[in-house]
């Protein structure tokens, strides 16, 4: 890695990502702006092996949906920004939904480190987690933390160095099915997509299809912004599938995710 | 991978829930918690708050000893030292309540608040959400509405967000506090804090009222979903409550440290020039010999003490009547005259109209404006026992009148400060809205109190 | 026996049958978790019964009545 490594820090609301953010960049932490909002951008830096790593600590999201004018910031971070590394911190107690927003970043092909905060908790309550195992069935390091004590903090920097070096800033989407019924019209807009270039210098051509599936506002409006004939065209792709009941779904079937049931059932119920 | 956990067993924080939202208890013990926090913020901060001033009365005490007399000391001391020392000393008060809003937040409470509020708050079409910004901007006396209108980022629907920015500049700030306890002192010395009750029952419901008419025509459209997580309890640790108090309290003291310092000078200048020209300051010292000659005359048998008494005395009414002559005739005496018309109607004396103006910039100013409109001279705005006593000595304040300013006190338009802020957080539109609205909205609330209250007087 | 989450008890238990809810409700709904097959129990409801806190997934969650009315459960 050449100079610096960006690392943007995101997570779900209340996973305790600022207390980590502080806890690695300590007193180098400083405010800043997103031109044009009214979000601050807090960054800071961590010396690591000699490198200097670039961190930004990002709203808390539920998920790459966004709602508010900081959860579609933390959005366009991501997705525009691309940094080289992302640390997802999760709420360890409550693991399967934190994983939500951990999936989505892997779907877009983030580089990824998730760190498993509030250990402490998840210990008292008498909980144990095999992080190993839940490493190798994401494909993803997985750091326990406890960000109150600072615990974790040099782990986790070293798996982004080592994230960092092994993917060198590169995104690889995996692709997720969203069953049957979707899959077709989702390949075929992606294809459209690809084909005509649509928005996809900085976007996954398959997750601009998802979004139009899922009518999202933004992404469809910096399509329109761009090129309002082909947004058109996606828009009626986009009312093609067929509502279904979710009852008929059957679970997800992915190479490494555990928490299949809960992408599948999002992406199929979106028509309504 | 996962052992030992079951996702549907009640958590500690269910259980405790389980008390502090239930259905009576819930409620009471948030006002409880409310309450404390009021008293609490009070007597603590009452210590420092005591300190700084004794301080800034000393530094007061020693530019009237060691400048010259003349512009420069009237400025620093009047102007400089007593505007801003009265804003630096409620500080402490700004830190502890902040510090006690923090750590509610972080310990998960607020969200319990928001969940309670949410179907009161609802119905004026605001947001269980809204209670903190609300609440900060002076739900509870004291507070900000600058830290207040930027924490209502968390609202995630543009609507209620900006419902709950325009309204809660309505709320008793920690500047309005300061003015509140002045007036109160003056006019309710018997029951001072059921007046302050009153007020801030007040800014509640205008709040409510106003966020209710503001998105049944301006700010029309539904209510967003209330999907929320409710966090499990989390001690606080030292340092984040720390670093995020001092965010907001960052906030107001920035705020502090600049525009009140200017408008302190700006409203100092504009209340000493122009001044009264020779002829007829001559005119007022003439009379002032006549009258100490006539004492003499009149008493030739009195003893020196007496005599400095009785010529004290009868030198006084002619005193303040040149000050008053002087007042008026500089730049914002005549702008307070020039409006009087129009105040009349709300049946406002005129020196609170000077007062108003310069507490558009910031409320802060409002004590050391009224005190030199009231020709105070050097008193330090604390000590408005003085101040009050004067206040309540002059009939233009009657009870209307009194709760004419009241009302228009707490709806005005927001501080400079403050408008900057909405802008930053909406747009210029909404803000000069927020000006131009609550201004009239205001004004018009005064008029129709004044003129009710002359019915029942 | 398949009733609206508005209607269900505290402390009951439930398993979310589906979700009728469009548009960002619906998106909002899903994306914290509650999506068909999830297990529920509802442990509160405000002091003026609106909103409805529901324990899943290892967290709780509150929403709104009418929110919970385009939820279906399955009471168990």
């Amino acid at each position: 890695m050449a100079n610096g490594i960006r690392v943007a820090v995101a997570g779900q609301p209340n996973c305790g990502k600022s207390t980590m953010f502080n806890a690695i960049t300590g007193g180098s932490a400083r405010v800043g702006n997103y031109p044009g909002i009214t979000v601050d951008r807090l960054e800071g830096t961590y010396r690591l092996d000699g490198h200097e790593v670039h961190l930004v600590d990002l709203p808390g999201t539920y998920s790459l949906t966004s709602y508010s004018m900081e959860e579609l910031v933390a959005r366009d971070v991501i997705v525009d920004e691309h940094p080289d590394v992302i640390i997802d911190m999760v709420d360890a107690t409550a693991l399967e939904r934190s994983l939500y927003l951990a999936v989505q970043l892997m779907e877009i092909g983030a580089p990824l480190v998730l760190g498993l905060n509030m250990m402490d908790e998840v210990k008292r309550n008498g909980i144990i987690i095999d992080c190993d195992k839940l490493s190798k069935l994401l494909g993803v390091p997985v750091v326990p933390c406890t960000a109150r004590i600072g615990k974790g903090r040099e782990e986790l920097m070293q798996a982004v160095a080592a994230v960092a070096k092994e993917r060198g800033g590169q995104w690889k989407p995996i692709r997720l099915s969203y069953g049957p019924e979707l899959d077709p019209t989702l390949a075929q807009m992606t294809a459209f997509i690809e084909e005509k270039q649509f928005l996809a210098d900085r976007l996954d051509a398959r997750w601009v299809a998802i979004k139009y599936l899922e009518a999202d506002e933004q992404v469809m409006a910096k399509g329109r912004a761009r090129d309002a004939a082909t947004s058109e065209t996606w828009k009626s792709c986009a009312s093609r599938p067929k509502p279904i009941p979710a009852s008929t779904v059957p679970p997800l079937r992915t190479p490494s995710s555990p928490t299949g049931a809960t992408a599948s059932s999002t992406a199929c119920s979106n028509r309504a | 991978m996962i052992r030992g956990s079951e996702d549907l067993r009640r958590t500690h924080s269910d259980n405790i829930d389980r008390i502090v939202t239930h259905r009576l208890l819930g409620p009471c013990i948030m006002l409880g918690v409310l309450w404390l926090m009021f008293q609490i913020t009070f007597m603590l901060g009452a210590y420092p708050q005591g300190w700084i001033e004794a301080g800034f009365k000393a530094l007061s005490a020693l530019g009237t000893e060691y400048l010259p007399e003349g512009y420069a000391r009237s400025l620093i001391v009047s102007g400089v030292i007593d505007g801003v020392g009265a804003v630096i000393g409620f500080t402490p008060l700004i830190c502890i309540m902040f510090a006690m809003l923090v750590f509610l937040e972080d310990l998960g409470y607020m969200a319990r608040v928001a969940y309670m509020m949410d179907r009161v708050l609802r119905v004026f079409g605001l947001h269980g959400m809204s209670v903190m910004p609300l609440i900060m901007s002076g739900g509870i006396p004291g507070g900000c509405a600058v830290p207040g209108v930027m924490s209502a980022r968390t609202l995630r629907s543009p609507r209620e967000r900006l419902a709950t920015i325009l309204t809660a500049p309505f709320m008793v700030c920690g500047a309005k506090t300061t003015a509140y306890l002045m007036l109160v002192a003056a006019f309710f010395p018997g029951n001072p804090t059921q007046a302050m009750f009153f007020v801030v029952l007040a800014a509640w419901a205008f709040v409510l009222l106003v966020s209710r008419l503001l998105r049944w025509t301006v700010i029309k459209g539904e209510s967003t979903p209330f999907v929320m997580e409710i966090p499990p309890y989390r001690l606080p640790t030292l340092r984040g409550v720390a670093f995020h108090t001092w965010e907001r309290v960052w906030q107001y003291v920035k705020k502090a440290g600049t525009v009140i310092l200017a408008v302190s000078i700006l409203m100092w200048a504009v209340m000493t020039f122009p001044q009264l020209p020779k002829d007829k300051v001559d005119q007022f010292e003439a009379q002032r010999q006549e009258a100490v000659a006539k004492v003499k005359a009149d008493n030739p048998t009195a003893s020196e003490e007496d005599l400095a008494k009785l010529t004290e005395n009868a030198t006084k009414p002619i005193d303040d009547e040149q000050h008053d002559v002087a007042l008026q005739n500089t730049l914002g005496g005549r702008i307070a005259l020039a409006l009087k018309p129009a105040t009349d109607l709300a049946g406002f004396p005129w020196q609170a109209n000077v007062a108003l103006i310069g507490a558009f910039a910031a409320k802060e100013v409002f004590v050391s404006t009224m005190a030199t409109a009231y020709s105070m001279g050097e008193v330090d705005p604390e000590e408005s026992e003085g101040l009050s006593e004067r206040l309540a000595a002059d009939p233009a304040w009657s009870l209307p009148a009194v709760l004419s300013v009241f009302t228009f006190m707490l709806l005005y338009t927001p501080c400079m400060v403050t408008v900057v802020a909405i802008a930053r957080e909406t747009s210029w539109k909404w803000a000069l809205f927020s000006v131009f609205g609550s201004m009239s909205f205001a004004f018009v609330a005064s008029v129709i109190v004044y003129r009710v209250g002359l019915l029942f007087a | 026996m398949v009733i609206s989450m508005r209607k269900m008890a505290v402390d009951q238990p439930g398993r979310i049958a589906a979700i009728t809810a469009s548009g960002e409700l619906g998106r909002r709904i899903r994306d914290m978790g509650l999506v068909p097959g999830t297990e529920i129990m509802i442990v509160g409801r405000a002091p003026l019964v609106d909103p409805v806190a529901v324990r899943m997934k290892g967290f709780t969650l509150s929403l709104r009545n009418k929110e919970a009315d385009s939820i279906d459960v399955e009471a168990l």
